[in-house]
């Protein structure tokens, strides 16, 4: 029962808005997401009633879903989602709008995502994160996925033979790639000995293999190239996309994710191979999530990584520039918006408006996402290559 | 190995202790059941009516075929696949007690689950399961060592879900009875620092009280539980030294309803059995409470040792079945209340002991050191409800499977 995926013709993403995060905010989701149209419709002259359709995330917009957000902004879609499942929401997004464009369901739909973090918000998402982790993983020391992510990322070590300064590489490379970004959160250069030597989390994971949570909006447009030629918006084609859930549940320790499952479709779909592939924003919330991506999309084979890392340059001038943004490691985790913000940054990439420094060939790119440690593991994946398609 | 525990320092009076911290204990529904079966001791997965696999964490159908899902005792045995030392974490309760290990089981049954960790096991290791009960009497994994080692118990991580005797200032309600006596001489031999013996009447001698008093462990103190002003004055003065409480108060008197006994007999059992427990926890439980979450000295739990016909009534002892019932009941509403502060509230449910009050009853019978021992066992395990002896453990069953039924069933 496999299917062909069809290609995503007369799709276009465009017009992508990052609200620069802040560390904490007294203000509400539904300001942060009010803030990300107000700049889209400064940079697009949309209004309300000019988009028939609309997806959110949220982790902070409790109790309300994409209805309250649309209520409260004020649009009148068509059509509606609400996507709830964090670093896998952006790449979901994009493979939902789309369909529904292509289907004539809507025309410009705008893909939103928002989180605030006040003082005690973090606390919040997480007491009610999951049911299995109420029960199962809260409960154990963790206030948060760090212990989960450690006995993986120890595990994995073990495994496959992959040191901490294996991992130091990709958060430094991220980090120096933040540097150009003038709204990431952290500003400064990062050592290999300040990686090593930085507080203890839980072992063997230290303060800079965790993201910093904070607050804020990202959102992109889905719509037809007619409709984009017509507000005059650079655009970027689909040319493959993958999604899996609940992959590899059988594995005792998570060592791999469900792109694994999917990465030969990934690549036929999109009649491209990663070696064609210009730059990568592969989702980071711990150096281990982006090697097991390096890996299960087809960059290395698995238990390789050790050696893809010590050989390959991640910065943006180098042979695979990774998170350029600076990633989440380095500019920040603002809840859902984390699993937008690999989006678009690629989407800047590829139109050339980057918010940083320009990677030199940035025609092909590859946007993966990785959400929901429910219990002892992620379990949403996703992945997308784009191209760039009409600069203007 | 685990090292043995020291003597805990003496308490510096001008250093405020640490507030009492407890686990988060929002759960689900099957998680709450998951801890009924652990309050017993038992070790429980939940199995597939139609695939027979096992499954964790608590769901509420089966992941493999949607079949509906109970609660199985399961082979404990397991291995640890990976571990981590948390050093940071947001959450208060752990904050005050980091660096704090779990890890990764793979049981026998299949299913892995994340559990803490006793400090003797490492990676690879074959371990034992437990469920045990966090300080808010939630269900916790612990992996224990498959090989015991001589100061397992001394374990910190495994000491924050039990409330073994050791170095444990203890106090006695009742120390004039048997059960008082028996239990003080076996908190000793599990280590207890101190035993304060509740004495009723300082200027009424009782059996045993030379032997007793001639223990440099053992301090006899004023505590009249059937009097609130001597329960109030004992906790102002021993409130503060006192880690553990165990209510050994027992009123028993043969009789029945209608033909036999008296309705003083009622009165005084209900004023042993019920109010002495009420007294006791209103003076002594909020100063415990407040000093559950001290790192050196924590106060951990309120013992009750109660009938087990509380649960069916016994029509030969229905006075002391009706106080035993409301005593029960009492205990249960304590254990709720408490569950905030952090101090766990046991409850050891006894059969018939083979003493003068007993006659009417049948063997077997239970002796008061066999009483002790369960206290101190079910201590050292953090065991919320246990039984002691054959009748006990049979009622507690029928009970379990069948209340009327078990109401029914007795005799005479």
């Amino acid at each position: 029962m496999r299917s062909t995926q069809k290609p995503y013709d007369g799709v276009s993403l465009c017009a992508p808005i990052t609200v620069p995060y802040e560390r904490f905010s007294s203000e509400t989701a539904h300001w942060w997401a009010g803030e990300a149209l107000k700049k889209l419709s400064l940079e697009t002259g949309l209004m309300p009633n000019d988009f028939d359709g609309i997806i959110f995330s949220s982790f902070s917009a409790n109790p309300d879903t994409a209805v309250g957000i649309v209520q409260h902004l004020g649009l009148c879609p068509k059509w509606m989602d609400h996507i709830p499942t964090g670093g896998a929401s952006g790449v979901m997004a994009i493979r939902r709008a789309a369909r529904a464009v292509q289907a004539g369901d809507a025309s410009i739909i705008v893909c939103l995502a928002a989180d605030t973090n006040h003082i005690d918000s973090f606390q919040k998402t997480l007491d009610n994160f999951s049911r299995f982790s109420q029960d199962a993983t809260y409960p154990y020391g963790q206030g948060g996925p760090n212990a989960t992510f450690a006995i993986m990322t120890g595990s994995y070590m073990r495994q496959f033979n992959v040191s901490r300064e294996d991992f130091g590489k990709i958060a430094i490379a991220q980090r120096a790639n933040a540097l150009s970004n003038p709204i990431a959160l952290m500003k400064k250069p990062l050592s290999i000995k300040q990686y090593i030597e930085a507080k203890p989390i839980a072992d063997p994971l230290h303060l800079f293999d965790c993201v910093m949570p904070c607050a804020g909006a990202e959102a992109f447009v889905v719509t037809t190239p007619d409709i984009a030629e017509k507000l005059g918006l650079s655009t970027v084609k689909i040319r493959g996309t993958i999604e899996r859930h609940n992959a590899f549940s059988e594995d005792t320790i998570q060592y791999r994710g469900g792109w694994a499952k999917d990465i030969d479709d990934l690549w036929t779909s999109a009649k491209c191979t990663p070696d064609k592939i210009d730059f990568a924003q592969l989702y980071d919330d711990y150096p281990l999530i982006v090697a097991m991506q390096l890996e299960d999309l087809g960059f290395c084979e698995k238990g390789k990584i050790k050696e893809f890392i010590n050989k390959t340059d991640f910065t943006i001038t180098g042979d695979l520039p990774l998170n350029t943004n600076g990633g989440q490691l380095s500019a920040g985790q603002a809840g859902a918006a984390g699993g937008y913000q690999n989006v678009t940054e690629a989407l800047r990439q590829a139109i050339k408006q980057p918010l940083g420094h320009q990677i030199p060939n940035s025609s092909i790119g590859l946007i993966s996402g990785f959400g929901m440690v429910n219990y002892d593991r992620g379990v949403c994946t996703g992945a997308v290559v784009i191209e760039a398609d009409n600069i203007r | 190995m685990t090292k043995p525990l020291t003597t805990p320092k003496k308490k510096n009076p001008l250093v405020k202790s640490e507030i009492a911290q407890v686990l988060p204990a929002i759960r689900s529904r099957a998680a709450l059941a998951m801890s009924c079966h652990a309050s017993l001791g038992n070790f429980v997965l939940q199995v597939c009516d139609d695939c027979h696999s096992s499954t964790y964490p608590p769901r509420d159908r089966c992941p493999k075929c949607w079949g509906e899902l109970k609660w199985k005792p399961q082979k404990r045995a397991g291995v640890l696949l990976a571990d981590t030392t948390i050093r940071s974490t947001n959450n208060l309760y752990f904050q005050q007690h980091i660096p704090w290990r779990i890890g990764t089981i793979l049981l026998d049954e299949g299913p892995t689950a994340f559990a803490h960790l006793h400090g003797d096991i490492k990676i690879g290791d074959e371990i034992v399961m437990n469920i045990m009960l966090d300080r808010s009497g939630a269900p916790a994994l612990f992996a224990l060592p498959r090989k015991a080692s001589l100061h397992m118990e001394d374990d910190y991580q495994y000491r924050q879900f039990t409330a073994s005797p050791k170095n444990r200032r203890v106090l006695i309600s009742d120390g004039r009875n048997k059960i008082g006596q028996a239990l003080a001489k076996e908190l000793i031999n599990g280590g207890a620092e101190t035993i304060y013996l509740g004495n009723s009447d300082m200027n009424l001698l009782f059996d045993g009280k030379e032997s007793l008093s001639q223990n440099p462990k053992i301090k006899i103190i004023p505590l009249n539980l059937l009097n609130t002003e001597s329960v109030t004055k004992t906790a102002k003065q021993y409130g503060g030294k006192i880690d553990l409480i165990i209510n050994t108060a027992y009123h028993v008197r043969p009789g029945s309803v209608a033909f036999s006994g008296k309705i003083t007999e009622l009165q005084n059992s209900l004023d042993i059995n019920v109010n002495a427990l009420s007294r006791l926890a209103k003076a002594f439980c909020p100063t415990l409470s407040s000093r559950s979450g001290d790192k050196e000295r924590p106060a951990v739990a309120f013992v009750d040792l109660v009938s087990v016909f509380s649960l069916t009534g016994h029509p030969s002892y229905a006075s002391m079945s009706a106080s035993s019932a409301a005593r029960l009941s009492l205990i249960n509403s304590l254990r709720t209340e408490m569950k905030t502060t952090g101090l766990k509230v046991y409850s050891i449910l006894f059969g018939p002991i083979d003493d003068e009050w007993h006659q009417e009853i049948l063997p077997p019978k239970i002796s008061h050191k066999q009483l002790a021992s369960t206290v101190i066992e079910s201590l050292k395990k953090g065991q919320e409800i246990s039984t002691v002896g054959n009748v006990a453990k049979d009622i507690l069953l029928r009970w379990q499977l069948d209340p009327l039924l078990a109401i029914k069933e007795m005799s005479p």
